[in-house]
């Protein structure tokens, strides 16, 4: 019986002390494993011929900045991308965090969070 | 399956493995000590380890839902694909064989910020019927 007392305990402390650690450890690996990826706005040119697609990469660790890839496309082709970062205070993002404004040889996508001053990332055709 | 739940799962399967891990490797000190056999903890932990590998495969290649493999569909045309998985829920094909298509996966009724609306796995493939693109949306126009 005390043998069994004894084990459980260290067993609790084994998980406390180490679990916890192997655990956040474990958590950030698949952070980092994750590439979901989820459409957030998409935009089309007047003329038609070119497409933004936003899209976010994975999901935000605690409250950290959320991954984008920004994509023109060109009569359904990609032909330019960026990646970047919005600060969101971890929440999910929304096609209000974006404005998209098509100019004439390139495209400006403005990204906005809760956490960040807006920010310009502009996308060209050539 | 909601994507909260499927992170759930993955969570609670997480925790499983590291207490089986930490109580093998107690055991298998205590066995040690006591000069037993420690076949059977090394064993217990190996299968651990193997199960870990296993769980972190399946979420690599399965990022958006755990019923659709990115790999799979990436490596093989969207005839194939259709063939596997069945009749799309959304989407077109065009007449030049290009289009999008779109399994449905879930609703968003999570517990933080759920918009309430049908997500769909959509495949973007070209005239070739080479799959181009894989991402999570909602249906479109909302």
């Amino acid at each position: 019986m005390k043998r069994i007392v004894i084990l459980s305990i260290s067993c609790i402390c084994w998980f406390v002390v180490r679990g916890l650690l192997i655990l956040f450890a474990v958590f950030l690996l698949f952070s980092f494993m994750d590439s979901k990826k989820t459409l957030i706005t998409a935009e089309n040119s007047d003329n038609g011929r070119f497409s933004v697609n936003i899209y976010e990469i994975g999901h935000a660790e605690f409250f950290s900045a959320n991954e984008c890839l920004a994509e023109l496309s060109k009569d359904g082709e990609v032909c330019d991308s960026c990646n970047f970062y919005v600060a969101n205070d971890g929440g999910s993002l929304s096609s209000g965090n974006f404005s998209i404004s098509f100019g004439e040889d390139h495209v400006r996508v403005t990204a906005n969070g809760s956490e960040q001053n807006e920010e310009n990332h502009y996308l060209y055709s050539d | 399956m909601n994507d909260w739940t499927e992170i759930t799962v993955y969570m609670i399967l997480t925790i499983c493995i590291i207490t089986i891990a930490c109580v093998s490797l107690i055991l298998l000190r205590s066995a040690r000590r006591n000069g037993k056999s420690v076949l059977r903890y090394v064993g217990f932990l190996g299968a651990d380890t193997g199960l870990f590998i296993l769980m972190l495969y399946f979420f690599s290649t399965h990022p958006i839902s755990y019923k659709f493999n990115n790999n799979y569909v990436y490596s093989h045309d969207i005839k194939t694909v259709i063939e596997r998985y069945g009749d799309f829920d959304t989407g077109h094909i065009s007449e030049s064989g290009s289009g999008v298509i779109g399994y449905y996966i879930y609703t968003d009724d999570g517990p933080i910020m759920p918009d309430h609306m049908k997500h769909y796995y959509w495949i973007k493939f070209d005239a070739n019927g080479t799959v181009t693109d894989i991402y999570d949306a909602v249906q479109k126009g909302g």
